[in-house]
């Protein structure tokens, strides 16, 4: 059953910034929708025109049915786990969770029991009479969490729960929010700027660019079949290793050629079919992602020559960075760390005549720096191919499929 | 520096902004004692001559501690050499205290709105507020007193303290608004989903988390009523209104030759309950806030 | 959206309270006192329009210009010991060592003590028959001086006190020292600066908008002096404390010329207004925010 319906809901600041960008989207009961996308993308913004905290430019928000751009967050029967978690620093814990009931009116007897067993399920007995500054962060989490379990709403919002944690901690709640969840069966929406947690968290998930929808579905749908070059370069870490270059098509064997001149023959087992008419010349962006790249043997001249630069060994796999010559395909998601750095770094990004990949190898198998070798996808991977000029131009096929009608 | 030869045990040391030299420190030293004394010589020779028997205040030279010390001074100087001082004092505490009172809750609502509502008009009323920090007492005092005498609020409590319940100082409303702003807003929304309006989420949200600025800006505003002369001069002429500064200058001028001890001893008692809240209260003053907010803007 | 139009309605409804003390404690009045200015009006006959009769009298009255040269001459003196001095000592109180604890506490304890008990000390330790200083001076074989009592000395003697009111400049400062961050001056010293020159291009800078908001403060304050003039001086000798404050107060409460008084009101206002307008006005050249945003 459909919960939440976003009907072409627009989001514009009085400053004229668009937010949100024609946006429709659908819940469904107990269901754990993840939004996900850089900073900016408008997910946040999303998650609080769900709360009611912001108003609706424009469209339409449904809640278990009911239309409600004009009712109060209060009477929404939503609760919201902020990221800072907002727990009120006079109050005890159990008045933190009791909060809401107590505004309610409710009498006190049936309020401590329900604080009680809520606290109970998040093992957060012991801590009842504690104030927030006495308890750890995972426990400040779990006390946000309780206090959103109180009001037994229709959906859970959750604004970026877990990026106040440290790695591990972090690592532990994710699968405790997700357990928690399914044990509930409730209904979340829960806002993040991390794949990783996006990918292992969701039922399904919700990529957003600049306030605009790219995709939704589930981690491997995301995984597997990336809308376009934004989501594949998103989802996946390390991200997708990308090369661009043009198509060249002989009878049934298609290359790429790429960097000076250099030809890459891309392994017929890999096309889904013979190549498509409009495929001879094409200019595109090659993605293969590491865990689909391996070294051809010692000597082989087949796939892309690379210079191996380092590898990171982190034991039950190991990455390997290595040069392609050619330049380096400057996605937004790099553009975004290379400024964090320095401008002179995007700059030196987008002149270098290399480029560097990433292979994941399973098990410990470093590979010394400065040796030359051969790349070449494995033989269970995938290859996708991107429009160059946008990264939201749908991805695309130089192959008919096999059953695709002439 | 080089370390004196034969020194072999590790010597704590500090950061570099802890460190300064040997001279400095004793320059620096004796600065402070300097100053020290310069500052406590007033208030030791206030509380010095409370405690001088009548009439032998001023023997010369005067020693170290007064002789003989009279401590039932205490007890006689509230009861004061013309009138008593406890009608003064009553008169002060109502004086002090609902004005304080009002004008805390009055410069939260005012402070809270200006930080946290958006309306039409916002702007220009802080902009007034902020103007209103420069506009001396004195300059509206006339009308002021023109139209209190009108309605009859002259000589009465209320001239000195309504003032304070309609908005109480803009400094005080600064303070709150900048105060406010300090508080991440993701607690209103909390409260907000909760269920709380605005009303109670100030009230049980924003508030109690503002307990040490309210104590500060508390006590600057009690200090300030306790201490008044001017508007108490202005405003309360009869004896049903006049607070302790009136009382003891009162007695003060009442006969023709002065009764130090007394006057000074009344002074001290009067000033004593503040300062000890002061002292007391000082640790949980947020002096760094009190005034940060303002470098701010 | 109908629970957040209400909102509009809410905000006032919370600054209802000073919006109503702004109309008529604050803009009223001083309109008020700007209507009354033109007029003479002693309470009990009617305002009497007068024109610019008052700001004409203002002009020619030997005592206004004397309360105005009084009050300059001592908001010079105060913003010294206020704004100045106490910087110096609040830098004092900054190290870290022992006794800057109880330090900052006598520097602060003064202020507590009110203006008028205050200026009845001062008046018995600076009596110029019997007092402490007098007798000292003696003592140690110099001549007896007149303080309070001698034209040339009441005035600079009353500046000179304030420094015993500086406690609330001189907290003001301490947080914002404590407030500058320690690395700063590492850096600086690192670099092989002297303590002069940490001062110029560290604390001075770092410092401006409290130094702004002190001498802002100060300009406020020390225009509205009144207790000390009128519990100890009277104004005397020779008019030499005649403060503003003290005419105004003269004027409307004793002579009931509640139209002049106005009129010297309103031009304190202006005085005042205009000066600190022109302190904020300067203060883009040489108050440095740091972080500048919001």
């Amino acid at each position: 059953m459909t919960f939440v319906t976003l009907e072409d809901v627009w989001k514009v600041y009085l400053d004229g910034t668009v937010a949100v960008d024609s946006l429709d989207l659908t819940v469904e009961e107990g269901e754990l929708m993840v939004l996900v996308g850089p900073s900016g993308c408008g997910k946040s913004s999303i998650l609080r025109m769900i709360a009611g905290l912001e108003e609706i430019s424009a469209g339409s928000l449904h809640i278990g049915g009911e239309m409600v751009n004009d009712v109060s967050p209060d009477k929404r029967n939503i609760a919201m786990v902020f990221q800072n978690y907002a727990l009120y620093p006079h109050m005890t814990v159990a008045e933190n969770m009791g909060f809401s009931l107590r505004l309610q009116h409710v009498a006190r007897a049936i309020r401590n029991r329900i604080v009680g067993e809520t606290a109970n399920v998040l093992s957060l007995s012991e801590l009842l009479g504690r104030q927030p500054a006495q308890l750890s962060g995972g426990q400040r989490q779990r006390v946000a969490m309780g206090r959103a379990m109180v009001r037994d709403p229709r959906v859970f919002l959750l604004d970026e729960p877990l990026s106040n944690l440290d790695a591990k901690l972090r690592t532990q709640m994710r699968t405790e929010v997700r357990e928690l969840q399914q044990r509930l069966g409730s209904t979340m929406i829960y806002v993040t700027h991390d794949q990783v947690e996006a990918m292992t968290m969701a039922d399904r998930i919700a990529v957003l660019r600049r306030g605009v929808l790219q995709q939704v579905g589930t981690p491997r749908e995301l995984y597997w079949e990336p809308a376009n070059l934004f989501v594949a370069d998103f989802i996946g870490s390390p991200a997708m290793n990308l090369l661009q270059g043009r198509l060249r098509v002989d009878g049934d064997r298609v290359h790429l050629v790429y960097g000076e001149g250099k030809t890459f023959e891309l392994p017929s087992e890999l096309l889904t079919g013979p190549p498509r008419a409009d495929a001879q010349g094409k200019e595109v962006i090659l993605g293969v992602r590491p865990e689909h790249l391996t070294f051809a043997d010692n000597g082989s001249e087949q796939g892309i020559p690379v210079k191996v630069r380092f590898s990171e060994v982190l034991g039950s796999e190991t990455l390997v960075h290595v040069d392609v010559p050619a330049p380096t395909v400057v996605t937004e998601g790099l553009r975004e760390i290379a400024q964090d750095i320095d401008d002179t770094v995007l700059s030196q990004l987008e002149t270098a005549e290399e480029s560097r990949f990433v292979i994941k190898l399973s098990g410990d198998r470093p590979i010394g720096a400065g040796e030359d070798r051969h790349i070449v996808p494995s033989r269970d991977s995938r290859l996708y191919f991107f429009d160059p000029e946008s990264p939201v131009t749908p991805a695309w096929s130089p192959n008919r499929k096999e059953d695709d009608d002439e | 520096m080089t370390a004196p030869a034969g020194l072999s045990r590790p010597v704590p040391t500090g950061n570099l902004a802890q460190r300064f030299q040997q001279r400095q420190k004793i320059l620096w030293y004796l600065s402070m004692v300097f100053i020290a004394l310069v500052m406590i010589l007033p208030v030791y020779y206030m509380v010095y001559l409370a405690f001088s028997e009548l009439g032998k205040e001023f023997v010369f030279p005067p020693g170290i501690i007064p002789d003989p010390i009279k401590f039932e001074n205490v007890l006689r100087a509230p009861e004061g050499t013309a009138t008593p001082l406890w009608g003064y004092a009553k008169n002060s505490i109502l004086y002090a205290g609902l004005g304080t009172l009002g004008a805390l809750v009055a410069e939260s609502m005012a402070g809270f709105a200006l930080a946290r509502m958006r309306f039409p008009g916002r702007n220009v009323l802080f902009a007034l507020t902020v103007g209103m920090l420069i506009m001396p007492f004195v300059a509206t005092i006339i009308p002021k007193f023109l139209l209190f005498s009108r309605i009859g609020l002259v000589d009465t409590y209320w001239a000195l303290i309504l003032p304070w319940w309609f908005g109480g100082s803009p400094y005080g409303i600064f303070l709150m608004r900048q105060f406010f702003l300090t508080i991440p807003r993701e607690f209103d929304e909390a409260a907000l989903i909760d269920g709380a309006g605005p009303w109670r989420t100030m009230w049980l949200v924003l508030m109690p988390q503002a307990v040490p600025v309210l104590v500060a800006l508390g006590m600057l505003h009690f200090a300030y009523f306790w201490n008044d002369l001017l508007g108490p001069l202005v405003f309360c002429q009869t004896r049903v209104c006049k607070t302790l500064p009136q009382g003891i200058l009162a007695n003060y001028q009442a006969t023709w030759d002065p009764q130090w001890a007394m006057f000074m001893m009344s002074t001290v008692l009067m000033v004593a309950p503040v300062a000890v809240v002061f002292i007391l209260a000082q640790r949980r003053f947020k002096q760094g806030f009190l005034f940060s907010g303002l470098g701010g803007r | 959206m109908r629970w957040r139009r209400k909102s509009t309605l809410v905000a006032y409804a919370f600054l209802a309270p000073w919006i109503i003390g702004l109309a008529v404690f604050y803009l009223g009045p001083i309109g008020a006192s700007a209507v009354l200015s033109f007029t003479d009006y002693n309470i009990i006959s009617p305002a009497e329009f007068t024109g610019f009769d008052n700001y004409e009298k203002m002009i020619t009255d030997g005592e206004f210009v004397q309360a105005l040269r009084v009050t300059l001459y001592y908001t010079a003196f105060f913003l010294l010991m206020y704004v100045v001095l106490s910087l110096f000592v609040a830098m004092l109180a900054n190290r870290p060592g022992r006794g800057t604890g109880l330090f900052r506490l006598i520097v602060f304890l003064p202020s507590l003590i009110p203006l008028f008990a205050a200026a009845v000390l001062w008046g018995w330790i600076f009596n110029a028959d019997f007092g402490l200083i007098n007798y000292i001076l003696e003592e140690v074989g110099l001549p007896r001086q007149g303080f309070f009592q001698s034209p040339e000395q009441a005035l600079p003697l009353v500046g000179m006190l304030t420094f015993w009111s500086i406690g609330s400049a001189f907290l003001v400062y301490l947080s914002g020292l404590q407030s500058i961050p320690t690395h700063l001056y590492e850096a600086i010293t690192v670099d092989g600066a002297s303590a002069v020159r940490r001062f110029w291009h560290i604390t001075l800078p770092m410092l401006s908008p409290v130094i702004l908001f002190n001498l802002i403060i100060g300009i406020v304050l020390s225009f509205q002096v009144f207790d000390i003039a009128w519990v100890l001086t009277d104004g005397g000798p020779a008019n030499r404390t005649l403060f503003w404050v003290l005419l105004i107060f003269r004027r409307a409460f004793q002579d009931f010329e509640m139209g002049y008084a106005s009129a010297l009101s309103w031009v304190l206002f202006i005085v005042v207004a205009a000066v600190t307008g022109l302190i904020f006005r300067t203060s883009r050249w040489w108050v440095h925010y740091e972080g500048r945003t919001r």
